[in-house]
C-alpha cells in the first residue's frame, strides 16, 4: 500500500528556519535564526543586518574569529538541563502508534489482513480494534470539549460480541484439536493445554508480535494485558464471520498452538500425585499395579546421588526414571510411564501444521486408497 | 526418546559415578593412566575441560602392586626437603615399604593436566592398600572396572594332566637330555630330603 | 570490541514463523527524503521507477513516502516485535536502494547481534541424552560385597 504524506517546515525565501529554545538569564526565550546558506563573501551579518540592510561588517577572510553562528554556546547547558529533567522525571510516557507520524488507519488494517493472508471484511475487521474502554473515553473527551452528542454521535461499535465469539471459538478449537492429537490425554490435561494456551501471557505475547498492539484504539496506553487479550479474540470472531470457522481454525493452529512447540504436558498440568495418577490410569486399561525397584545407584552416601528407579508391572518394565532422591526418582518413573501412556512422548508423531492446498491434496489419495 | 524432565535429565547426564580398580598384580602405570582417563571425565561423551565433569575412583589391593623388569631396585622417587642439603632419593621399594600408597599416588598425580584442576581430581581418588573399604565408600560404587593386566599363572597352579598335556616345542640334544635327567635327579635328591 | 563485551542472543524465530505459514515480518516502511538535495537524488530515482513495484509486492507492508527539507535521507522499517531499524541513504542508486528495501523485508525483526550458535532444535537427541549408565551392563547385587567371615 502507498501512502503519500507531505511534511514540510521550509518557507517561500527558501531559508531553512530553525527554531532553538535559548536559556538566559530572564529564562527560556525563543530566538529565531535567519542563517544565509551562501557564506563566500566573508561578511560578518548580524541579525539586524538582513533586515535593516546596514552594519555590513567587512572583514578579511583570513581573520579567523570565534564565530557564534557554528558554536551554540547555550547548547551544553541546554542539553545538561535536559538529561536533568530527564533523570528527575522519568522517560516521557509512551505514545500510541497512531499519534506517531507516518499513519494510515485504513491501510494498516488492510495490510494487516494481507499479511497473514487472510481475507477479513474491512468493517468486521475495523469493529474488532475498537474497545468499549475507547469508546467511553471519546464520549468524555467530547463531553468536555462541549461538542454536541445529537450533531456529532460516535457511531462505533463495540468488540464485545466479536470477542465473546471469538473466546468461545477460541476454547472449542483447542478442545477439539487436543482431543484429535492426544485422544489418550484425560479431560485434566486437556484443561491444562487449554488453561495456557488462552492464559494472558500466550496470547499477549502472540498479538504484541503480530501488530495488533498498534491498531487497537484503547484509553491508555501503552495497552493494558485484558484489553490486548479481549481484541485478539476479536479478531479470531471477525475472522471466523469473514472467512468461516475453517479458516479460523487454521489461523488459531498456525499461531496459537505453534507456542505448545517445544513445551513438556507436565510443565503445562501441575499434578499433585503422580504415582496416584498412574495407579487410577493402569487399573482403568486392566494392567497390574506398578512395582518401583531400585535398577541404579551412583554416590548413594555422598550429597549428590543419583537412584535410577524402575516401575515394574507385572515384572516387565513400564518406564525408569532418574532422580536425586529415591522418592524423587520414584515421581520422575511415574511421569515417564505416564508420558508414554498418553502418548506425549518426545518421540511421537510432530504436529501437523502443513498449509490447507497440501491438506486438500492428500485427502483425494486416501479416499481413493479406502474405495 | 527419554522422556525425562529437563531438570531430572540434566541431573542424570552430569552425574558422578565411582569406578573400583583391584591393584593387585598389576604395574601402577597402567593403573594409573585408566584412573587418570576417569579423574578428568575423558571416558564420556558430555566432557569438557571446563565442566568439572570427573568422577570418582577407588584403587584397592595397591600394596600389591607389580612393577614390571628391575624398577622396584632402578626406579627412585626424588624430593627436596627445601632446606640446604635435603635432596632425597629413595628407591621404589623403600617409598612402599614406607608408604604403600604413596606409587599410585605419585604416578596418577603425574599423569593428570598440569592445572589448578589437579588438585581437586586427587581429591576424587580414593586409595586403600587393602580390600578393606569403609561402608560409605563401598555404598557408592557404581562399576568394577577390569584389570589392565592379565595376570598369568603360577606353575604351582597349573594341573598335572595340563603339564602333560602341553605340546613338546623341540627334542632336546642329547647333553641338554643329560643335564635335563641330572636336574631331574637332583630334584629328586631335594625332596627327598 | 569482544563478544562478552558486546550483546548476543541464541538463534530464533519470532512466534515459530515458517513452522504455520510464513509472514513477512516488516510491517512499515517510511522514505524520508528531501526534494531538492542532491544527496537524495537515488532516493527520488527509485521512488520514480521502483517503489510502486516494492509496495505491489510487498501487499503486507505499509510504505509511507514523505518528502521533507533533511539533510540525510532516511529509510525507516518498523518490524512486528516493535523493532525499528533506521537505515541512511545518502547518496545511493536506485538499485542499490531496491536491495537494501529487499534485505529489509527478509530480515525477521530481531537484533543483528552475535548469535551464539548457528543452529536451535526443540529436539536436541532422538535416541535419548547420555546419562552414566546407557550402554553400561546392568549389575546383580552390590560390587565387592563384604565377606562374611565364617572364620
Amino acid at each position: 500500500m502507498v501512502c503519500v504524506c507531505y511534511h514540510s517546515n521550509a518557507d517561500g525565501l527558501g531559508h531553512d528556519r530553525i527554531l532553538f529554545l535559548v536559556p538566559c538569564r530572564t529564562g527560556l526565550a525563543v530566538a529565531t535564526f535567519c542563517q544565509k546558506i551562501n557564506m563566500a563573501s566573508g561578511y560578518i551579518l548580524n541579525r539586524g543586518a538582513l533586515t535593516l540592510g546596514i552594519h555590513c561588517q567587512r572583514v578579511c577572510r583570513n581573520v579567523s574569529l570565534s564565530q557564534v553562528r557554528e558554536k551554540k554556546r547555550w547548547m551544553k547547558t541546554y542539553t545538561f538541563l535536559m538529561a536533568k529533567k530527564l533523570k528527575l522525571e522519568g522517560p516521557p510516557p509512551p505514545t500510541p502508534r497512531s499519534q506517531q507520524p507516518h499513519w494510515d488507519y485504513h491501510a494498516e488494517v488492510q495490510a494487516f489482513g494481507t499479511r497473514l493472508h487472510e481475507n477479513f471484511s474491512q468493517e468486521l475487521l475495523k469493529t474488532a480494534f475498537i474497545n468499549p474502554c475507547y469508546l467511553k473515553a471519546e464520549q468524555q473527551k467530547r463531553q468536555e470539549l462541549g461538542v454536541d452528542s445529537e450533531t456529532t454521535a460516535l457511531v462505533l461499535k463495540d468488540n464485545i460480541q466479536l470477542s465473546e465469539k471469538g473466546a468461545s471459538f477460541t476454547q472449542s478449537f483447542i478442545n477439539d484439536w487436543s482431543r484429535a492429537n492426544f485422544p489418550n490425554v484425560p479431560t485434566d490435561g486437556v484443561e491444562s493445554i487449554k488453561r495456557y494456551l488462552t492464559s494472558t501471557s500466550v496470547v499477549t505475547s502472540v498479538a504484541r508480535n503480530l501488530g495488533i498492539e498498534d491498531l487497537t484504539m484503547s484509553a491508555e496506553c501503552p495497552v493494558p494485558d485484558d484489553v490486548l487479550c479481549s481484541t485478539f479474540m476479536a479478531v479470531i470472531g471477525a475472522l471466523q464471520e469473514s472467512s468461516g470457522a475453517e479458516r479460523a481454525g487454521f489461523f488459531l493452529r498456525d499461531f496459537l498452538i505453534t507456542q505448545l512447540i517445544g513445551k513438556d504436558l507436565f510443565e503445562l498440568w501441575t499434578v499433585v500425585n503422580p504415582m496416584g495418577l498412574l495407579v487410577e490410569e493402569l487399573t482403568k486399561r486392566n494392567i497390574p499395579l506398578p512395582e518401583p525397584r531400585l535398577i541404579r545407584s551412583a554416590g548413594a552416601s555422598t550429597v549428590l546421588p543419583l537412584y535410577i528407579v524402575g516401575l515394574y508391572s507385572d515384572k516387565k518394565l513400564l518406564a525408569q526414571g532418574p532422580g536425586e532422591t529415591l522418592i524423587a526418582a520414584e515421581e520422575e518413573a511415574a511421569y515417564v510411564a505416564l508420558r508414554k501412556l498418553y502418548g506425549y512422548t518426545e518421540n511421537r508423531r510432530p504436529f501437523d501444521f502443513s498449509s490447507q492446498q497440501q491438506q486438500q491434496h492428500q485427502q483425494p489419495i486416501i479416499q481413493s486408497i479406502s474405495n | 526418546m527419554s522422556n525425562f524432565t529437563r531438570s531430572a535429565q540434566q541431573w542424570a547426564t552430569f552425574a558422578r559415578s565411582w569406578f573400583l580398580i583391584d591393584a593387585r598384580l598389576q604395574p601402577p602405570g597402567k593403573i594409573a593412566s585408566m584412573c587418570s582417563v576417569r579423574l578428568q571425565g575423558k571416558h564420556k561423551p558430555i566432557y569438557h575441560a571446563l565442566s568439572d565433569c570427573g568422577d570418582h575412583v577407588v584403587v584397592i589391593n595397591t600394596k600389591h602392586i607389580a612393577f614390571s623388569g628391575n624398577k622396584w631396585e632402578q626406579k627412585v622417587y626424588s624430593s627436596h626437603t627445601g632446606y640446604p642439603g635435603g635432596f632425597k632419593q629413595v628407591t621404589a621399594t623403600q617409598l612402599h615399604h614406607k608408604d604403600p600408597k604413596a606409587i599410585v599416588k605419585l604416578a596418577v598425580y603425574g599423569m593428570l593436566p598440569k592445572n589448578l584442576h589437579r588438585r581437586t581430581m586427587m581429591q576424587r581418588l580414593h586409595i586403600f592398600p587393602d580390600d578393606e573399604l569403609p561402608d560409605d565408600i563401598r555404598a557408592n560404587l557404581t562399576e568394577e572396572l577390569p584389570q589392565p593386566r592379565a595376570i598369568p599363572r603360577k606353575l604351582s597352579e597349573y594341573t598335572q594332566e595340563e603339564i602333560d598335556a602341553f605340546p613338546r616345542l623341540w627334542t632336546p640334544l642329547v647333553w641338554f637330555r643329560f643335564f635335563s635327567g641330572l636336574r631331574v635327579l637332583l630334584m629328586k635328591t631335594k625332596t627327598h630330603k | 570490541m569482544t563478544s562478552r563485551g558486546t550483546p548476543s542472543r541464541f538463534l530464533r524465530s519470532v512466534l515459530q514463523n515458517g513452522v504455520g505459514r510464513y509472514i513477512c515480518q516488516l510491517k512499515r516502511i517510511s522514505i524520508i527524503f528531501s526534494k531538492n538535495a542532491q544527496s537524495s537524488l537515488g532516493v527520488r530515482e527509485f521512488i520514480e521507477e521502483g517503489v510502486v513495484d516494492y509496495a505491489k509486492k510487498n501487499p503486507g507492508t505499509v510504505v509511507y513516502v514523505s518528502p521533507q527539507s533533511c539533510r540525510i535521507p532516511k529509510i525507516v522499517a518498523e518490524y512486528l516485535n516493535g523493532n525499528v531499524k533506521e537505515e541512511i541513504v545518502t547518496s545511493k542508486t536506485p538499485a542499490q536502494i531496491s536491495e537494501l528495501l529487499t534485505k529489509l523485508t527478509d530480515q525477521s525483526g530481531l537484533d543483528i547481534i552475535r548469535i551464539r550458535k548457528p543452529f536451535h532444535t526443540d529436539s536436541p537427541s532422538i535416541q535419548g541424552q547420555w546419562h552414566p549408565f546407557t550402554n553400561r551392563p546392568p549389575s546383580v547385587g552390590p560390587i565387592r560385597p563384604q565377606k562374611q567371615d565364617p572364620q
